[in-house]
């Protein structure tokens, strides 16, 4: 890009600053303290605003309680048919962060070591030299978002740079990732109205998923009706206490016994021949891989796995009329993470993915395609930071992937590397302070997005908005890239001025096709129903205007009469993917003596390590366990007490990283052999610490095709 | 006159803890500090207990269930109060009047569900907890017991709306914020006196059961239990 430096600040300064100088909201919000009196001086009137969620994947929609214009709590909206008025604890307390005086209130600077507040001129003046600077590739990009509009935006940004170093974490989109690699995209939703039966590989389902509020009535409804789900997992956490069974088995495993599942169901004959001859290119290698090598005999052997229990649930599985063996984006923490994946890609394949449903014509960002159109490499992950000695500018957008790696260390020497790093952090986190600048984002609250999903077998679109001003000088990072964009020239045309405009034209669709219901009601009536049969659509606005005033107030748009499709992807996975190539055996750590795997586990009070800062999470984090502000570890009576470790006792844990103490807490239904560690503790970056990070004193496993951190596979001696 | 009561589903429940953060919230129930917590004051209305384990591994299976204030119809934690600070009311909510409470802890002893909990300390609160408050309900100072209220203020909200519509009270009008937030509907609540009513239903199930209920305490929070 040829463009003289001096103009290009100038021309970024100008088009980029107007988004600073409208959020600098009242003044008197940047004294501390001030919002108190406003709040119960004033009339104390009540009013309601709808919003969603950003604390997880789940794209619940909100309901936020406003005294005096100020919002004080957090509801669910019951018009959602996501989380159809349900909370979690973390969206319950997600009103914090608006308050929080640990917020970032202006752009940040790093002087010898130290931040400090700079101009927006100069914030922008940085954030334009580097870029002027930017030759294809030497750019990078990492961002944490669930809005697949914003991470097709971010796509579009680095494509137009030319760069492919793009790393998205999108839970939907890292959950179909492996059905991406071996053939046309992703199943959209399990089809609750066919299913009956669902082996579950790890995923936290009800607890943490693409919609664990959603998953929760589904599952209760699922079993009200009869049916069963199995869940092989390392741990039985709050998700599983339901599955009938729950068989403990280790990540690394999951291939096996996906594998083994299939031999069952192959050896049977119980499979969809006509399935497999038309959709699975290779049948017979696979056929030829999974019968010579992973009988549940053999798989028993290797992973401990019962293979009576094997055959039990892989019969049940084969003799359901419409399955789901189900994955998500859990499975890949594990050295063999997308084999895993492919493994149970696999075993679907062999019932036709009868379980399954895909939407037609869907005519939103596909949540779980972040890349569709600029297709960033999504191998591009954390750990190719590491290496890339080309990078000059890294730009991170609220991800805090420092934070959730087990190669802190080398991705902060990494960092360190790097001429420029822009963050658009609103904390001050474990990746964020290591930026030479910090723009910071908006508070959720005080943010426009759209989250899609299909998670219910209807297209949704669940809106974010600004429920009120921004209260400091902060600004929208989808506002700084749509200027980019478009003062950059990176792409040929580039109508839109703002976040917002983008996001209008990108849910223009919606307005044009006219279908759906706004989430003004819970579902269509009887003749609602009925009319629709005859053609009639249920739109309430006339025009797009009215159309986008509605979709805010309301929080959203669903179409309760989605078109479905059977979910009959062609397979094209060859035994050799499959296949564990010599030397790659899964990393499993031994178990000896006087040694021990530490099994991390995540709960429904963090996402990603996103718990930093909020009082109410982290006093109740281990409400359960009745440890507070503190370390714990989990383990087998039987376990504990081969190391002669009492319950309740304070113990050493030791790994190749360090060491740290923790409270032993007996607990029977833990894998004998393992320490289960919770991960959500052990922030460094800025407040008080409290515990410790888990994955900081893992081993450094990843998985081998996406990098994503095992947080299993780490041996440690207790003392 | 109502009799309020609930029941709590361990079918439906998934120990989400989506109510015990509800109940925490709303309430503005104090974050105590670390030392208090570490020594076992940390103060919940609604907590997550496990109660046992059923089977063994790894046919294993926790009993969770989520335990508040049993509001009692025969309470053995009013009989002891010196000061009258707890009673029972007419319609079966056992309240606590704060400015009262002279913080003898007598009902605390005497609460065979040990619900009861004490402010040992006015803490500072975190600003941003500070900012959210819940304008409806009091912020109880240092040395006063409390407890689950089956969000009384919330009936008087809704009794000053029926009010004002020139209406009776009707089910559904209050509802506690624990019961709202509950994703999966685990958490019915109503009036008991009701023939029509959920909770009765619900109550009467063949899986409904109460805790210590051979203590004669009554309870109105009733539970039912997983399915087999
Ligand atoms: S489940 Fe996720 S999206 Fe829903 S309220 Fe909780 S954190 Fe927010
Ligand atoms: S909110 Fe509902 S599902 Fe969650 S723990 Fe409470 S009762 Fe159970
Ligand atoms: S009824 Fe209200 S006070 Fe009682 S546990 Fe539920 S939320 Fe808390």
């Amino acid at each position: 890009m040829e463009i003289n430096r001096r103009d290009f600040v100038k021309l970024l300064g100008g088009s980029l600053i107007g988004f600073a100088v409208g959020g600098v909201g009242d003044a008197l919000l940047k004294i501390p303290g001030a919002v108190v009196p406003l709040l119960y001086k004033g009339p104390r009137i009540e009013t309601w605003k709808t919003t969603t969620c950003m604390k997880c994947p789940g794209k619940c929609g909100l309901r936020i309680r406003m005294i005096d214009k100020f919002p004080v709590q957090v509801f669910g909206n019951p018009l959602s048919p996501l989380n159809n008025g349900g909370m979690c604890p973390m969206g319950l307390t997600s009103v914090g962060s608006l308050y929080h005086p640990d917020r970032l209130t202006s752009p940040m600077k790093k002087v010898n070591g130290k931040f400090q507040e700079i101009s927006y001129a100069e914030a922008y003046g940085i954030l334009a030299s580097a870029l002027a600077n930017n030759k294809g590739g030497n750019t990078a990009f990492v961002a944490q978002t669930e809005s697949a509009f914003m991470a097709d935006l971010i796509g579009k940004f680095m494509s137009g740079l030319k760069s492919e170093k793009v790393s998205i974490d999108n839970f939907a989109s890292n959950s179909v990732a492996s059905f991406d690699r071996i053939s046309d995209g992703g199943p959209d939703f399990i089809d609750f109205t066919a299913c009956d039966y669902i082996v579950n590989f790890g995923s936290q389902l009800t607890e943490m998923s693409e919609s664990p509020l959603y998953f929760s009535r589904a599952i209760n409804d699922f079993r009200s009706k009869g049916h069963e789900f199995a869940s092989f997992s390392p741990k039985l956490t709050p998700g599983t206490y339901k599955a009938n069974p729950w068989v403990p088995v280790m990540p690394e495993y999951y291939e096996d016994v996906a594998l083994a599942l299939a031999y069952v169901v192959i050896t049977d004959g119980s499979y969809d021949r006509a399935f497999v001859q038309k959709r699975f290119k290779d049948f017979d290698g696979f056929k030829k891989l999974v019968t010579e090598e992973y009988s549940p005999a053999a798989v028993e052997s290797r992973t401990g796995v019962p293979s009576v229990e094997i055959v039990k649930i892989a019969r049940k599985f084969a003799n359901a009329s419409a399955p789901v063996a189900y994955f998500d984006e859990s499975i890949l923490h594990s050295s063999n993470g997308t084999r895993n994946a492919y493994a149970v890609v696999a075993l679907n394949a062999l019932k036709g993915f009868g379980g399954y449903g895909k939407l037609k014509n869907q005519v939103l960002p596909d949540p779980g395609n972040t890349g569709k159109g600029v297709d960033p490499e999504q191998a591009w992950n954390r750990n190719k930071l590491v290496g890339d000695k080309d990078i000059r500018l890294l730009m991170v957008y609220r991800s805090n992937f420092v934070f959730n790696s087990p190669n802190s260390e080398e991705l902060k020497k990494a960092i360190a590397g790097i001429r420029t790093v822009v963050s658009f952090s609103p904390f001050i986190d474990e990746t964020s302070e290591l930026a030479d600048l910090i723009i910071p984002d908006h508070d959720g609250l005080e943010r426009l997005d759209a989250f899609s999903s299909t998670v219910t077998g209807s297209p949704v679109v669940s809106m974010q908005q600004p429920v009120v001003k921004p209260f400091y000088s902060t600004v929208h990072t989808g506002d700084v890239l749509v200027t980019l964009i478009g003062e950059l020239k990176l792409t040929k045309s580039w109508p839109h001025k703002d976040y917002e405009d983008y996001l209008q034209a990108s849910l223009k669709p919606i307005y044009k096709h006219g279908k759906g219901m706004l989430m003004n009601q819970k579902k269509p009536t009887g003749l609602e129903k009925s009319l629709h049969q005859a053609g009639w659509q249920m739109a309430s606005y006339s025009s797009f205007d009215e159309f986008w005033e509605q979709l805010l107030r309301f929080g959203g748009w669903w179409d309760p009469f989605p078109q479905v499709l059977k979910f009959t992807p062609a397979i094209s996975l060859t035994a050799d993917r499959l296949a564990r190539q010599a030397g790659s055996a899964p990393v499993n750590p031994a178990h000896s003596a006087n040694s021990l795997r530490m099994n991390i586990f995540t709960r429904n009070l963090d996402y990603k390590g996103n718990m930093l800062r909020n009082a109410y999470l982290t006093e109740q984090f281990g409400m359960g366990r009745d440890v507070y502000y503190a370390m714990w570890i989990e383990l087998n009576p039987d376990t504990a007490r081969n190391f002669s470790i009492e319950d309740r006792s304070r113990v050493r844990i030791k790994t190749s990283k360090g060491s740290f103490e923790a409270t032993a807490v007996y607990d029977p239904s833990v894998v004998p052999g393992n320490i289960d560690v919770p991960f959500g503790l052990g922030h460094t970056a800025s407040g008080k610490m409290y515990g410790v990070n888990p994955v900081a004193y893992s081993d450094e496993v990843f998985d081998e095709e996406t990098g994503s951190p095992s947080l299993s596979q780490t041996t440690v001696k207790i003392g | 006159m109502p009799k309020y009561g609930m029941v709590i589903d361990l079918d439906k429940c998934t120990s989400c803890q989506a109510c015990v953060t509800a109940c925490k919230v709303e309430n503005n129930v104090q974050i105590v500090s670390e030392d208090d917590a570490q020594n076992g004051r940390a103060m919940f209305w609604m907590k997550m207990l496990t109660m046992e384990f059923d089977g063994d591994y790894p046919n294993i299976r926790p009993k969770t269930l989520p335990r508040n204030c049993m509001q009692c119809d025969e309470p053995s934690c009013i009989k002891v109060c010196p000061v009258r600070a707890t009673y029972l009311r007419d319609d079966g909510i056992v309240a606590q009047i704060y400015p009262q409470c002279i913080g003898c802890r007598y009902c605390m002893a005497n609460c065979p569900y040990t619900v009861k909990v004490f402010n040992w300390d006015r803490q500072e609160q975190p600003a941003e907890v500070e900012r959210t408050y819940n304008p409806d309900v009091s912020v109880r100072p240092k040395g006063i017991v409390e407890k689950c209220t089956f969000c009384i203020h919330r009936l008087q909200t809704a009794s000053e709306k029926a009010k004002a519509e020139h209406r009776d009270l009707e089910p559904g009008d209050y509802v506690p914020a624990c019961v709202e937030v509950c994703p999966v509907d685990a958490i019915s609540f109503g009036d008991l006196d009701d023939r029509k009513s959920e909770v009765l239903k619900a109550s009467r199930d063949y899986r409904a059961f109460g805790l210590l209920e051979e203590l004669g305490t009554v309870p109105k929070v009733r539970y039912l239990n997983a399915k087999e």
